[in-house]
């Protein structure tokens, strides 16, 4: 459904790096390196939009994806906590836990869902 | 399967009282699984035409020899195969068939393949018709002569009584069931039959009592297929009878047909077919105590739609005057124009909680400095959210549908099929829910975050998003504080119209391919459905917990203030898709009162409310018929926008009416 909606997205010239622009945001994380993740680092390859960390339960095996590292939750937080403008979660059954384990932990940062802005785009 | 009801054998009142967990519907499936899928194997591989000429050559024909009249639904034959968005949640055209024999209505030359499909829909209902005439004449039934003329009629020429007019519209209203059309609503029946019985008592055709007696066999028999109507919840059959209304000069138009749904209902206290009694500051009082002493009664009937508000709204849409008067209602409250229109209504639903839970998910809240920029910041989510909302309608396509084309005017003269834009309307519309936990929601965080600076935005996002974890204190006093939604502060009010004015905003310039606009309103079915997966809200609700019902607030101080509230709001433009306050009254406080009552709703329908239902039913009976359901099997709810027996009620929906009963009666914090 997700990569449908992405793919009428395209066909509609609706873009990550405009929407995403809408929110004033430069600098991102994406939680989930999988399809999804590589997908969204790839359509804001060209953009001004930065995304300067993959987060992923699997960061020790997977060390680095296109060129971006990968790194798990507790150490996001502990290098990074605000200092990016939003967490983007790729990985749609992630999506709850990830969203109270950094309301709990670095509370002012923003967290979407790509599962629902594919929608409001 | 031993306990499901063998099809084609009428009434099943007695099997579904048996059944008290809300699974009739799911054994309903799992009984169309087996038993119709000889039928299916050969739709599946078959157009919808021919699938219709199979029905109707193959459907069981059952008489019920005590009846007068022919009604049945074989569901084994059910053209129940989804080929794209179904029509449902709407009401034929009865009067096609009223005034046309079904050979009056073909094509004499079909030269389109639309033409051609048109012709062969009633070629298939002239089969049916044929093998219940034959059927009737094989049988010893009530009346066969009289069913046997009205059949013979019914193939070449209008219907000419009153009886044979319930007839037809019985017929009508069973193709569109055996084809799967749900919701089907029924229409303005006091005006539509009123000329056939007007004739038939003038010329001694028939008397009062017995048009009477045939009127309430009418309605019995329309509820016999309860079970099998039901959509999402039993008793959601969007089986509603309208009555009464205003003329283009505003007068208040009635007739004795009125009067007669009203006893009658209030004769059988059965939860379905409902009624809807269009009112206007003409109504007569002793119409209006009438239709209040049969809500009284508890049965759910009617729900009270102001043609004072509606109808200049729906001109304002676009609607001509003559089909703005003459308004019907989708199944629960969306008005539409019955006959005309194939305008969906409820084609999903606007959760306003949802640009709220983002707002909180997504923004650096610390650049957030007052409240009108919260507000403004939440708007700009609703907008987003309403791009999705957008997505949905556009991207529905709908099932080429000749059979309803035949019922639905325009689509004959066009030579176009519903689908294609045939209708004289088809307008999108969509539901809302949440609204009222939104408003306080957002007063909340005006008082506690902005005023009185007791928590900051981030402890209001850590409070939501971690469902109160270590915070039950706050939780509880948000939660037990009197409601600002529904009370007549007109911070409320404006409040409140600036979100529905924002939704305006954001959605006036939609449309669909065939040019319909999208319209909205502020009640919904889905106030349970649509919390399951939200996070908690800074009203004190907690995650998955319900939202508010409709326009509704039992912490109120008064059904006065409730009722100024919903007056002062303004439902122009596209905001007039169903805005229902819903009471929760006491059995005895009508009865009691019911002339303070009548002022009241006179009065409120003078301010400009929209809608109104009640439930009329007290929290130590809903207690007691939740503990012991037998003692209470007949015991009648008001849920959405129908009536249903509490006994067929999921839980979570009697824990709500309970809930709300306490509340009024000022029983629970």
């Amino acid at each position: 459904m997700i990569v449908r909606k992405w793919l009428e997205n395209q066909c509609n010239g609706k873009y990550w790096k405009d929407y995403l622009k809408t929110y004033g945001y430069s600098e991102i994380a994406i939680y989930g390196a999988g399809e999804l993740g590589r997908y969204l680092v790839m359509e804001l390859q060209s953009s001004e939009i930065k995304v300067i960390v993959y987060v992923d339960r699997n960061a020790n095996e997977l060390n680095e994806v296109l060129h971006i590292p990968v790194i798990t939750l507790d150490e996001f937080i502990s290098i990074f906590g605000n200092k990016v403008d939003a967490l983007i979660v790729t990985a749609t059954s992630a999506d709850r836990e990830v969203l109270r384990e950094i309301a709990c932990r670095v509370p002012d940062l923003p967290v979407m869902s790509l599962r629902d802005m594919i929608f409001e785009m | 399967m031993k306990d499901i009801y063998i099809p084609s054998l009428g009434g099943d009142v007695r099997l579904h009282k048996k059944k008290q967990d809300g699974s009739l519907l799911r054994e309903r499936e799992n009984y169309k699984k087996i038993y119709a899928k000889e039928f299916s194997d050969i739709y599946n591989e078959s157009t919808l035409v021919e699938g219709f000429i199979c029905m109707c050559q193959n459907q069981r024909i059952y008489i019920d020899k005590n009846w007068q009249f022919v009604y049945f639904i074989d569901y084994v034959y059910a053209l129940d195969k989804i080929r794209g968005y179904r029509f449902g949640n709407l009401t034929p055209s009865y009067e096609i068939l009223l005034s046309h024999g079904l050979s009056e209505l073909k094509y004499s030359n079909p030269d389109t393949p639309f033409c051609s499909d048109y012709n062969k829909i009633i070629d298939g209902m002239e089969c049916i018709v044929e093998r219940i005439i034959k059927e009737i004449r094989c049988g010893n039934t009530k009346k066969s002569e009289d069913k046997i003329r009205w059949f013979e009629n019914l193939k070449i020429r209008p219907a000419e009584h009153f009886a044979e007019a319930l007839q037809r519209i019985l017929f009508v209203n069973q193709i569109m069931w055996q084809t799967d059309h749900y919701l089907t609503g029924l229409g303005s029946l006091d005006q539509l039959l009123y000329p056939y019985y007007e004739q038939d008592l003038r010329t001694g055709h028939t008397d009062e009592k017995t048009a009477k007696e045939q009127l309430k066999e009418f309605l019995q028999i329309l509820h016999q297929y309860y079970w099998y109507k039901s959509s999402m919840l039993m008793g959601d059959t969007g089986q509603i009878i309208i009555l009464g209304g205003s003329d283009k000069e505003e007068n208040y138009r009635y007739t004795v047909l009125t009067e007669q749904f009203l006893d009658l209902v209030q004769e059988l206290q059965l939860p379905d077919p409902k009624l809807l009694l269009r009112v206007n500051d003409r109504i007569p009082e002793k119409l209006l105590k009438k239709a209040l002493l049969c809500m009284g009664t508890g049965v759910g009937s009617p729900i009270f739609s102001n043609d004072n508000v509606i109808i200049p709204a729906l001109k304002k849409f676009g609607i001509k005057e003559e089909d703005a008067c003459s308004y019907a209602v989708s199944a629960c409250w969306e008005p539409l124009i019955a006959g005309k229109s194939v305008s969906l209504n409820n084609m999903t639903t606007l959760n306003y909680m949802r640009p709220l839970e983002n707002l909180f998910r997504r923004e650096r809240l610390a650049r957030l400095g007052t409240f009108d920029e919260f507000i403004e910041c939440y708007i700009i989510y609703l907008k987003r959210n309403l791009n999705a909302v957008k997505r949905i309608l556009t991207n529905a396509r709908f099932q080429y549908d000749p059979i309803l084309s035949v019922f639905i005017e325009g689509c004959r003269e066009k030579q176009k099929d519903v689908s294609w834009g045939g209708a004289e309307y088809f307008h999108a519309g969509i539901t809302s829910v949440a609204l009222g936990n939104v408003i306080d929601a957002l007063l909340n965080i005006k008082e506690y975050v902005y005023e009185r600076k007791k928590y900051s935005l981030t402890e209001v996002r850590k409070m939501i998003l971690t469902n109160y974890a270590g915070r039950e204190k706050d939780q509880k006093a948000l939660k037990s504080k009197k409601r600002y939604f529904g009370t007549d502060k007109e911070e409320v009010i404006q409040l409140t119209q600036k979100i529905m004015n924002a939704t305006t905003r954001f959605t006036k310039d939609y449309r669909n391919e065939y040019g319909g606009k999208l319209k909205f309103g502020l009640s919904a079915p889905t106030y349970i459905d649509a919390a399951v997966d939200m996070y908690a809200s800074f009203d004190g609700r907690k995650y998955g917990d319900p939202f508010a019902v409709h326009i509704s607030n039992e912490t109120a101080d008064s059904y006065t203030e409730i009722l100024n509230f919903a007056s002062a709001l303004d439902y122009g433009d596209n905001r007039f898709n169903g805005n229902v306050i819903d009471f929760m009254v006491a059995p005895d406080f009508i009865q009691n009162n019911v002339d303070k009552f009548v002022t009241l709703i006179k009065t409120a329908i003078k301010k400009g409310i929209f809608q109104l239902q009640m439930n009329v039913v007290s929290s130590e009976t809903l207690i007691c018929a939740k503990k012991n359901p037998d003692a209470f099997p007949n015991l009648i709810v008001r849920v959405w926008g129908f009536s249903a027996f509490f006994i067929d009620l999921p839980d979570e929906y009697k824990d709500i009416l309970i809930s709300r009963a306490l509340k009024n009666e000022g029983k629970e914090g």
